[in-house]
């Protein structure tokens, strides 16, 4: 049941907070006006009771473990709670992978999940269907129990298979269409927890490598180097479709690589803590002798 | 009055008059104000467009010179002189031409800027919904205000009223052949939800640059351009050389505060960090404009908080800046 996730997540959160240790936690509250859900900060023990958990908890909470005030926080030496469903502790584990931050420094609050989506009366989302993850494989603290979670039918791939399936020619099309909208704003990339470079290649000026510029080829130079960079460290949670503000489903390209790189290398981001990047290592036998 | 039929055939004759014509469309990225051909394809029912006057006006990307190696010197880039009409914008987005030609015509006068606004006609439709995000009358506007328009199209029943704003509005109804008649009475403006007081804002910021505040108020942030873009009253600009090996064009495009290379110079970045750049934000619209050019850069038009991915609400954090605490 939601509101029993939500009552043991207040009082989860509540414990915590009491015992200073997190002493910030981001967890999901409710939007200022209205029943809408957005991210909350935690820091006192009245703020836990302003929690919320239900299927708007959209959001993937950890792209604010790599800003302000939380990696301030970390940097510290203080540790940063976070509310998680089990596709955002996928992102936290690549963040663990690729050394970013400390397992020490984050304490996950797994909660259980059913599918989420957008906004009211939205179907639940693609990512979700068919979900691996809905209870979170690594945690701290688990809300929810194991033992109700209902699988959730369908195909997470089947928006990407449609684009596939087109002949090269429309495929074509349809990103540059899509992508002609693109007003560069960097929604994309701020949402994304795995978009952490302290300097994106885009502000980059001396030299300039990319077109600023939001012009289609400035846009597919931008949209084209994101994904090339998220190939294999995608963990699919499809904030960066979910942040746009004129409906681009940037999150197919980026999940659609991540897939390449799972087939070709049968590498899953965010599984496992301890598991070497796929960018970091190689394998002696590998068939590529380039690599060598 | 006029039914809506009457109204979209009289941006169909304004077409053929040579006007081009930007209105709300419903396309693949969500409804936009868009440039279209076909009356048809006109959209009256809907509280907002994503995207704002601002695009017609200061468009996201323009290129004001081109240069090549082979050919020595610039080109100036002209624009289309051609007439525009905007039909079906609402009037918290011409509330915010209005503002923005106080920065871009009366302060510094920006040649391209002032250039589309004298050939372009703003008709505006009065709102008749909102939605839990829409503030216009806090900020001393309202859905059925004038201000920035040249014609404001009101509704009365399943009819509409044309008022003639400017000389410009008066200009094109006559062209267009629209009759003056004696006028029927509008149907009254809806009463909006969501309020927010700013009488103090100003005060407040006149002397909390410091503040501890600013720290936290803006947790949820996470600096992307989408308020900033989608504001009918933002005009902060880059000018950037794009180039090939031997040919290449200087172009215009939107910058915006939240970016960490935002006022970025050669030795120092003033803004660092997020809570300084989102301080920026509250500040140029709460505070500097005002001291500037006597308005306020904000509509209420609520874009900001509508379709912010993370829940930043600048009606909360303005309550939040001056309240107890």
């Amino acid at each position: 049941m939601t509101s029993d996730r939500e009552n043991a997540l207040k009082q989860k959160v509540r414990e915590l907070i009491t015992g200073g240790d997190p002493d910030l936690i981001v967890g999901y509250g409710k939007t200022y006006a209205g029943d809408g859900v957005r991210p909350l900060f935690v820091r006192t023990a009245s703020d836990a009771d302003r929690l919320v958990w239900n299927d708007g908890c959209v959001h993937n909470l950890s792209t604010y473990l790599m800003r302000e005030p939380c990696l301030e926080h970390i940097r510290k030496g203080g540790r940063v709670g976070i509310v998680a469903k089990g596709c955002d502790v996928r992102a936290i584990l690549t963040l663990i992978q690729e050394k970013q931050i400390k397992r020490d420094s984050v304490h996950i609050i797994g909660v259980t999940c059913d599918g989420v989506r957008d906004t009211d009366g939205a179907e639940i989302q693609v990512k979700c269907r068919a979900c691996p993850w809905q209870v979170p494989s690594v945690y701290d603290d688990l809300i929810g129990d194991e033992a109700e979670v209902r699988p959730i039918e369908g195909d997470p791939l089947e928006d990407i298979k449609t684009i596939e399936a087109l002949p090269q020619g429309e495929r074509w099309r349809f990103w540059t269409d899509a992508l002609s909208r693109c007003i560069k704003c960097y929604a994309c990339r701020q949402a994304c927890p795995l978009c952490y470079c302290r300097e994106c290649i885009t502000e980059k000026s001396r030299p300039q490598w990319i077109e600023k510029a939001p012009s289609l080829r400035g846009n597919l130079a931008y949209h084209f180097i994101r994904a090339m960079h998220l190939a294999g460290r995608c963990i699919s949670c499809g904030e960066c479709s979910r942040a746009c503000p004129v409906d681009i489903p940037v999150d197919r390209l980026t999940r659609y690589l991540s897939g390449t790189v799972e087939e070709a290398f049968g590498y899953r981001p965010g599984v496992d803590p301890d598991e070497e990047p796929f960018f970091v290592t190689f394998a002696d036998d590998d068939p590529e002798d380039f690599i060598r | 009055m006029m039914t809506k039929d009457d109204l979209l055939k009289l941006v169909g004759d304004a077409m053929t008059k040579g006007f081009a014509v930007f209105a709300p469309v419903r396309q693949e990225g969500g409804l936009l104000l868009a440039r279209t051909e076909d009356p048809g394809s006109i959209d009256l029912d809907h509280v907002l467009t994503v995207n704002t006057l601002k695009d017609v006006m200061l468009p996201r990307c323009e290129t004001l010179v081109r240069f090549d190696l082979e050919k020595p010197g610039v080109t100036r880039v002209e624009e289309d002189a051609g007439r525009v009409l905007v039909f079906g914008s609402r009037p918290c987005d011409a509330a915010g031409l209005d503002i923005l030609d106080s920065i871009l015509i009366d302060q510094v006068r920006d040649e391209r800027y002032a250039g589309r606004r004298a050939r372009t006609v703003i008709m505006s439709l009065a709102c008749s919904i909102f939605d839990e995000a829409c503030f216009c009358a806090s900020m001393g506007y309202g859905p059925h205000d004038a201000t920035g328009s040249d014609v404001l199209v009101l509704p009365s029943g399943d009819r509409y009223i044309l008022r003639a704003i400017t000389e410009k509005g008066q200009g094109f109804l006559d062209e267009l052949g629209v009759p003056a008649e004696a006028e029927a009475e509008p149907d009254k403006p809806p009463e909006l939800e969501r309020t927010v007081d700013i009488s103090r804002i100003k005060e407040w910021l006149d002397s909390n640059f410091d503040s501890p505040k600013w720290k936290t108020v803006s947790d949820n942030c996470v600096s992307c351009g989408t308020c900033f873009y989608l504001c009918p009253t933002c005009h902060c600009f880059d000018i950037i050389d794009e180039a090939g090996i031997s040919r290449g064009e200087r172009n215009r495009i939107w910058d915006c505060c939240s970016f960490s290379g935002f006022t970025k110079m050669a030795a120092h970045q003033p803004r660092v960090g997020r809570p300084a750049r989102y301080r920026q934000r509250v500040m140029h619209k709460f505070k500097y404009t005002v001291d500037n050019v006597d308005k306020t850069a904000c509509v209420g038009d609520g874009r900001c908080i509508r379709h912010c991915p993370y829940g930043v609400d600048i009606c909360e954090i303005l309550n939040a800046l001056v309240g107890e605490g």
